[in-house]
């Protein structure tokens, strides 16, 4: 057939590879340039917000026992697949609700609803722990309520 | 009277974004209700870590923990895939371990629990533990 020779024509005369990204568009797209080692390597992307962490954040703020918040984070990514991509939110507040219904500490539905809006979620402290920490178990550390005392690093840390 | 009762936290808009949004809590409540058929009981590995810590003999300090590992487990995606039993033991393992104390006793393999589940969670919590370790202290 005739289409081999044009496709061997057509990637024989196709335009060159672009050239790199430029600065701007490396730091639009989460390749920021390093200030730390004058810029030669790039830094890692920021990283993405964690369901589980939000969980755990707002879980800490309702004031849930920690399997308490393990049964709404159990449920989240269990009904995650059935809920759209925008109800996030939504599902996070509704697992946060029915775990408490669960394990017999409701709380009432706007606590639950105004813990994991994110002008809730995202106050001071929570911007201090995900601005600037990649692995988000930090968030135990950072003073919030119960998990402080129970994170793993400040257990090790304190050996 | 919330504003009055926590003063550091911002004032409750209660418009009708408010109420839409609580209502669409309700419903989704239902929906989600429906979708895990009424049945609430979702194995955590927090008990099932204290309860291999009690049957290792562990001492308080490596039962705590285990028990925070249990904790941290659930922000590591593999913990999350796989089973409680396997994700308390391995947490008693590394805890035990983190303490020097003797090896456990194999607890999870009267649940059901395959050795190949352990090693997996026991990877993923010594991995997020270093990760952790290695970063500099949070102010």
């Amino acid at each position: 057939m005739s289409t081999a020779p044009a496709t061997v024509t057509a990637m024989a005369t196709a335009p060159p590879q672009p050239p790199p990204p430029p600065p701007l568009a490396a730091a639009a797209t989460g390749a920021r340039p390093s200030t730390a080692n004058g810029g030669d390597a790039p830094v890692p992307p920021a990283p993405q917000m964690d369901h589980a962490a939000l969980l755990l954040v707002a879980g800490a703020r309702l004031r849930y026992s920690q399997e308490t918040t393990a049964r709404a984070v159990a449920f989240f990514y269990e009904l995650r697949q059935s809920f759209e991509r925008d109800e996030t939110e939504l599902l996070a507040a509704t697992c946060l609700f029915l775990a408490g219904k669960s394990a017999e500490t409701p709380r009432r539905v706007r606590s639950a609803a105004w813990n994991v809006l994110p002008s809730s979620v995202e106050s001071r402290s929570f911007r201090l722990i995900f601005g600037r920490v990649a692995f988000s178990r930090r968030v135990f550390d950072a003073g919030q309520d119960t998990c402080v005392r129970t994170s793993a690093c400040a257990q090790l840390k304190s050996i | 009277m919330h504003r009055a009762r926590r003063s550091d936290a911002a004032t409750l808009p209660l418009d009708d974004a408010y109420f839409r949004r609580k209502a669409a809590v309700v419903d989704a409540e239902q929906k989600a209700l429906r979708l895990l058929g009424f049945d609430l009981e979702t194995p955590t590995c927090h008990r099932l870590a204290l309860t291999f810590a009690h049957a290792a003999r562990c001492s308080t300090r490596a039962a705590r923990i285990a028990a925070a590992l249990a904790n941290d487990a659930l922000l590591d995606e593999t913990c999350r895939g796989l089973p409680a039993a396997a994700v308390a033991a391995a947490a008693v393992d590394v805890a035990l371990a983190a303490d020097d104390q003797p090896a456990p006793s194999r607890c999870a393999a009267r649940f059901g629990v395959a050795d190949r589940d352990v090693g997996a969670a026991r990877t993923a919590l010594v991995a997020g533990l270093e990760r952790a370790l290695a970063e500099p202290p949070a102010r």
